[in-house]
This record gives C-alpha cells, structure tokens and sequence, in this order.
C-alpha cells in the first residue's frame, strides 16, 4: 500500500500548478461519469422509444424477405439472370420444383402476394399454377409451365420476379413518390394506375396550408385579445380555448358530424335566420374538414402566440406610439416581429399535426379529402402492405424535417429583421 | 434678463377618473413652460403619472382640456403629438439594435438614410454609447439602456421629453450620475422636459420647478428652493426633506411673525406666510438642520431645554433625537464637531432656532 505516499511524493516533487490540474481533471471526470450515469436511462429510454420506430420504419420500407424465404433458388437464380431475354431451363425447372413445395405446404401464398405488388394478377396466376403443379411430371419444364399458363412465357413476369427476388428492395420508396426502377436498373415514372401518391401528398399539403391559414387568422387576434385583456376576462377566455382541448379529438370530431350535417345545429340555424334556403353541404367534403381542423389545431397556435404576447409589455406599442408610429406602422415593426418566435412555434405545431391527421378527415372528409395518413392506415390494416405503409410514413416524415429549417429561419429572421 | 417664459404646455380644469366616483386627478391647472425642467412629485398613487399619460395621449381626459402651444391636444393621436417618452422600464425594442431603436422615430418620420445615421451617431455620442450601434438592449447594462431610451426620445427632437420615473430602476450610485446628466442635457440641449418621480431627493437636485402632488390634487409649485424651505402646507413639509412638527394654537400675530402655544405650554416663535387669525390651530415645521444645539447666535429667539435620547453617527453629521416640548421625537442634524461628536444619551442640552426657520403652516 504505497500508492497514497506516491502521490504525496509526486504532488511534492512535480509543479505546484500540474497536480492541481491533474486533480481538476480527475473531479471533471467522476462529475461527467456521474451525470452520464444519471440520465443514461432517460438516453435509453429515448432510444428506445423515439430512435427505434424510426429505424423500425427505415428498415421495413427496404426490407423483401418474403420470395427469398418460399422460393430461395429461384430468387438465387433470377438474381444472376441479366433479365435482357426469357431465363433457360434450369431457371423453370427450380420455379416449377419450388412452386411445388411451397404450395403443398402452404407457404406459397406469402411469395404469390409479394409478386402481386408487382404485376397485379401474378397472385392467382401462381395460386393456380401451383394448383396444377402435379401436371407437371418431368422436363422439359419450360414448355409444361408455359403449357400451364402461357403468361410464364412473358418476360415481364419474370423482370417481376427478378424485382422480387430480396433481400432489399427500393420499390417502395420510389412507388411512394410515384416512380419505380425498370427491369434494366434505370428509374421511371409508375404507371398511371399507381401514381396517387404524390397527389395524396399535395393534397396533404395544402390542406394544412389552409388549415394553418385559418388558424393564424382566428388565432393571432383571439391570442391578442387572450394576452391583452383584463385578468379575468383572459382566464375565461383562456379557458374556452383550453376546454375542446381537454376532450378527446374522436370526440371532438363526432361533435362537428353532428353539428355540420344537413339537419344539424348550424345548418338549422341558418336556416331559421334566412341567411340560407336550403342547407349548406358542410359533411363529407373538403368545407366540414376545415371547419372541424381548425377547430381541434387552434389551441396549439393560440397557446405559444398567448404565452409571448403576455411578455410584451403595453409599454412597447406606446412607446412606438410616442415615437412616430401610426397603429399599423407599430404593430408590423414592433409588436408583430415580438410575436415571431411564438407564431413560428404555433405555426409548426399546427402544420405537423395538420400533415399527420387522420380521424378527422376520415370521418369528416369525402374520398377526395382523405390525407396521406389514411393511405398509411389502409395499407397497414387493410392490405397488410408494411413495406408500402413504411415508405409512405417515411415520406410524411421527410415533409415535416424539410420545415424545420423554415421555422428556424423564420424565428432567427425575426428577431434579425430590420425594422 | 430672463425672457418672458413661454407657455408649451397647457393644462386647464383637467380631471380624470377610472371608475367613476373617484378623481384620481382633480382640477389640475398647471403650466409647463418652454425649456423648463418640470417635476412632478408625489407619493405613488397620487396622480402623477396619470397626469403624464394624459399628455402623452396614452389616457383620455375626463373633463377640462389640455394644450400643446395653445392648440387643444384633444384629438390629436399619440404618435402625432411629437412627445419623447423614457419609460420606467425602458420600453426599448428588444429584437432591434442600438441603433434601429434610436433610429426608429426617425424612421417613422421617413427621414432620408444619411440623415439618420448622422442623427442617430450624434445622439450615441451624446449619451456616450458611440460605438455600441450593433449590440441589442438585452446585450446592455441598465445604465445603458437607460442611455439609449433617452438617445431614443430625444433624437428627434421633440417639442417635450416626458420622463416617467426613468431612474427607478438603477442602483443609488448610478441613479445619481445620471441624475446629473441628464441635468446637463437639459440644460446643453435647452428641451423641455415633464418629469414623474417619487425621490424627493432626485425632484431637487434635477428640476427648474416642482409640482407637489398627493391624492390627485397639486399641492403646491415653485422651485426646488420654494418647495423645501417655503412648504405650502404640512403634506409637503413632511413628504419634502425631514421635518419636525409641532402642534398648537395661535397666541398672538406681530407682523408675520406670531406666537404659537404647544400641547405642552411652551410658546413658539415663528414665521406666517399666509396670513392667520390669533386662536387659529396652527402646525409648525422645522427642519432638524436649522434646529441647533448650544445656540450661541442672538437671533435665536426659541430657547428650549432638552434631553439627549440618541446620537446616530453619519460621519458628516450627527443625527440627534430630542426629548423637549413634552415630545421626545424632535430630530436635530448638527454638523460633525467636537461638541455634537460628544452628545451622549441622557445629556441635557439647551437646543434654539430661529423664527424665520419656523413656519406656521393650516394643520392637514
């Protein structure tokens, strides 16, 4: 046990201002390890809960597993056919065995279904093949499979197959964006029958562009009369903002089908004071989404727009009063840049959650005023198409990162803008 | 030799109430004239700067009238009456520079570029803030930003700088240099300013006239000189400096100069300014600075035995606390010497001043 009297020795013999450092350095060093022990679990629990579905999400918008699993020889041998001509023998021969196999233990199916997305029919056409498949008794197997179903003998279902063949594939990351790769490896646009996807995400787009416009116009000056009125009124008002708030959107939503339909409330009222002579269409179409979205995103500008306004003293429009400038004049040059931060905060809140919304317009909405969501919905519970549902979320996921930039350029431009 | 002042400011039977039933200003008549440092003084809520809202267009006047060179402000809006503003708190634009905040009444008054840089760099230098064009307020002390609240309000030259307690914020230290300062700006750039404090001490130092302020109505208005050594009633004696005072009647009147009868017995002499009727109740204020200790002088004519009940030492004087009249809450300040260095409690001592130094004031 002669470490304690080394270190005596060592703090004696070396520079007074070395060993000083030396023990900062070590105290530095317990106090990160400390910290980073302390919050290793909420850094784990992040990982878990916000790192991992993204990654989740990657992974299964690339992932093909499914031919490479029932069929893996003829997914190894399509991968080295250069797809420019019909495949040989052999190649007929391993799809005839395989189709075999797979169908008399039923596995066959799960490949069918993937070689479905390709060419729609593809499906029925193996199911039936490989119903027929004991036909087949020997070679040569490229006459019998074309002798089956001559379709075996069209070098596009075997480009489809080759496109199949796993383990990774692009296919639904391009067909969420309405392209797909072409046999030769070059990328194309989808066929027409395909391409909604893009229109899907305009249509998400605008419809939150409009929701959000309609929200700054009801919210800015509601979150100015919140911020600037008497106590008392503000927390009253606050709280009529807040109450929808505390109720379940579902509910929300159900609330305004029965407000908005032809022999709802508003409709009702609006007959009974001759503003109209006959009921306004407000249910299933693009008007009753509106109304019922902005409705529900409305707290999330007037809230953060609230919580700045409050911090600006009255002092500030007087002085731009005492100063020179005329009622509009203040606000743009001094009361509206103040608000920027908030406006930036609220605006982002309501255009990410707008971009996401899927109960609303589902309930409200017509076919045409469905978002991208729905479509996420659909391929994930109804077609069972993770791979196609990933990619879409992951496109829905890169629309809402491309605005972050704008909401930290607005805030920065805000507060940097010259007056 | 000075020119005959010219009125600027205008307030004529102005009364404002919020609620109704009480006049948080009442009758106010008041002149403010060109080039003139004014100050109104009064405890908080007194009315003061309602009085100045009112001239900056931020409230509306009740009743009565207010004009600005002799032309009723009545519905002139705030951003044209061409009123510099310091605010309490500054009231500086936060996400602007130094030099946008400066330069913003200058903008709104679509001044040409080069005029307002030359404008704004002069008005800098003035306050001594040349160089800190690009910093934001956030970035400044507070004396800083009181220095560019005030760049701000002068810079275009208003016709008034109204000040609302603009120092209350900064430490002692600070608050007196830039009580000199802006002293001297007013007297360099020769504006007209309204100011609103309740430091009796920042009223005096810095003002042409004072205006004594409480519960709404003028109290009384004249110089720093005036207000201190001639109250015109007991408010402002007492809200104005230390004062003793005493109560009692009056015994007999000889010119301005009567005799008033304590509680106690003893008889006072001093000094009436208004004129009163023998038997009146009357108040008495002396400052504790004119009230000596061992008079010698023959001048004084009030004589009185008292007895030390405390010395507080404050290096140039020493605060003494006096058991005399029947009271034992008589303040004497007597300038650091021998004698008063030596004052101990229980001593007794004969104090005196003079009747001029003693004012018979109408009691509250």
């Amino acid at each position: 046990m002669n470490a304690p009297a080394g270190i005596a020795g060592e703090g004696k013999a070396g520079p007074a201002d070395r060993s000083l450092e030396t023990k900062l350095r070590r105290a530095e060093r317990r106090r990160s390890l400390n910290a980073f022990l302390l919050v290793a679990p909420l850094l784990l629990f992040i990982v878990v809960v916000f790192a991992g579905p993204i990654l989740s999400l990657l992974y299964f918008s690339v992932d093909d597993p499914k031919l490479a699993e029932v069929m893996p020889l003829t997914a190894e041998t399509v991968a080295e056919w250069d797809g420019a001509e019909l495949p040989g023998e052999e190649a007929f021969a391993t799809v005839v065995e395989e189709i075999r196999t797979g169908y008399s233990n039923r596995t066959v199916a799960a490949a069918a279904m993937r070689l479905n997305y390709e060419i729609s029919g593809f499906r029925s056409m193996v199911m039936r093949t490989g119903r027929k498949i004991s036909r087949i008794e020997g070679p040569p197997y490229k006459e019998a499979l074309i002798g089956l179903d001559k379709r075996w003998g069209d070098i596009t279902y075997w480009r489809a197959i080759k496109a199949s063949a796993g383990p990774y594939t692009t296919r639904y990351l391009l067909a969420a964006v309405d392209l797909q790769r072409r046999w030769d490896g070059s990328i194309g646009a989808a066929p027409p029958e395909r391409t909604i996807y893009i229109d899907y995400l305009k249509r998400t787009f605008w419809i939150s562009f409009w929701v959000l416009a309609f929200c700054i116009a009801i919210g800015y000056p509601m979150a100015f009369l919140i911020a600037t009125s008497e106590k008392r009124w503000s927390r009253f008002l606050l709280v009529l903002v807040l109450l929808p708030f505390w109720t379940s959107l579902l509910v929300r939503t159900a609330a305004w089908v029965v407000l908005l339909q032809n022999k709802g409330i508003v409709n009702d009222s609006l007959l009974y004071m001759d503003f109209i002579d006959e009921p306004l269409t407000l249910i299933f179409n693009r008007t009753g989404v509106y109304i019922a979205m902005v409705h529900i995103l409305l707290p999330f500008l007037v809230l953060p727009l609230y919580a700045v306004m409050r911090n600006i003293p009255a002092s500030q429009m007087r002085a731009a009063a005492s100063l020179g400038a005329k009622p509009l004049a203040a606000f743009l040059s001094v009361y509206l840049p103040q608000t920027l931060p908030g406006l930036g905060a609220g605006c982002i809140l309501v255009f990410i959650l707008s971009l996401g919304f899927y109960i609303t317009p589902a309930l409200i909405g017509g076919a045409s005023d469905q978002m991208l969501s729905y479509l996420i919905a659909e391929f994930a519970t109804r077609t069972g198409n993770w791979g196609m549902a990933s990619a879409i979320a992951i496109l829905l996921l890169l629309s809402v990162a491309a605005l972050y930039p704008i909401y930290r350029g607005l805030v920065r431009g805000g507060s940097l803008r010259l007056g | 030799m000075a020119p005959e002042p010219e009125v600027l400011v205008r307030f004529r039977d102005v009364e404002k109430t919020y609620d109704g039933r009480v006049n948080v200003v009442d009758r106010l008549n008041l002149e403010i004239c060109r080039g003139e440092f004014l100050t109104l003084l009064g405890p908080s809520g007194s009315g003061k700067t309602t009085i100045l809202l009112m001239l900056a267009g931020f409230e509306a006047v009740t009743a009565g009238d207010i004009a600005l060179n002799d032309r009723s402000l009545r519905n002139v809006p705030p951003f044209r009456r061409n009123m510099g503003i310091v605010f309490q708190n500054y009231a500086l634009f936060p996400h602007k520079s130094v030099f946008q905040n400066v330069a913003f009444p200058l903008v709104q008054r679509r001044n040409s570029k080069s005029a307002i840089r030359q404008k704004v760099e002069a008005a800098l230098r003035m306050v001594d803030l040349s160089g800190l064009d690009d910093r934001r307020p956030n970035q400044l002390s507070g004396g800083q930003q009181q220095r560019v609240a005030l760049a701000r309000a002068l810079v275009f030259e208003p016709e008034i700088v109204l000040m609302d307690e603009p120092l209350g914020a900064l430490d002692k230290k600070l608050r007196e240099q830039m009580q000199i300062e802006i002293k001297h700006l007013h007297e360099e750039l020769g504006m007209t300013v309204a100011y609103v404090t309740h430091d009796q001490g920042e009223a005096l130092t810095m003002s042409d006239r004072v205006a004594i302020m409480n519960e709404g109505l003028i109290q009384q208005v004249g110089s720093p000189h005036e207000v201190y050594e001639e109250p015109a009633n007991a408010f402002v004696a007492n809200f104005i400096g230390e004062n003793n005072s005493f109560e009692g009647r009056i015994e007999s009147i000889s010119g301005s100069e009567c005799a008033v009868r304590l509680a106690n017995g003893d008889v006072v002499r001093a000094r009436s300014a208004t004129p009163r009727a023998k038997g009146d109740a009357a108040v008495l204020s002396l400052r504790p600075e004119r009230l000596v200790i061992d008079p010698d002088a023959d001048d004084v004519a009030n004589r009185f035995g008292a007895t030390v009940v405390e010395v507080i030492y404050f290096g140039a004087h020493n605060r003494v606390r006096l058991a005399m009249t029947g009271r034992d809450d008589i303040i004497a300040l007597a300038p650091a010497s021998t004698r008063s260095d030596a004052l101990a409690p229980g001593e007794t001592v004969e104090v005196g001043w003079s009747p001029k130094h003693c004012r018979v004031l109408a009691p509250e």
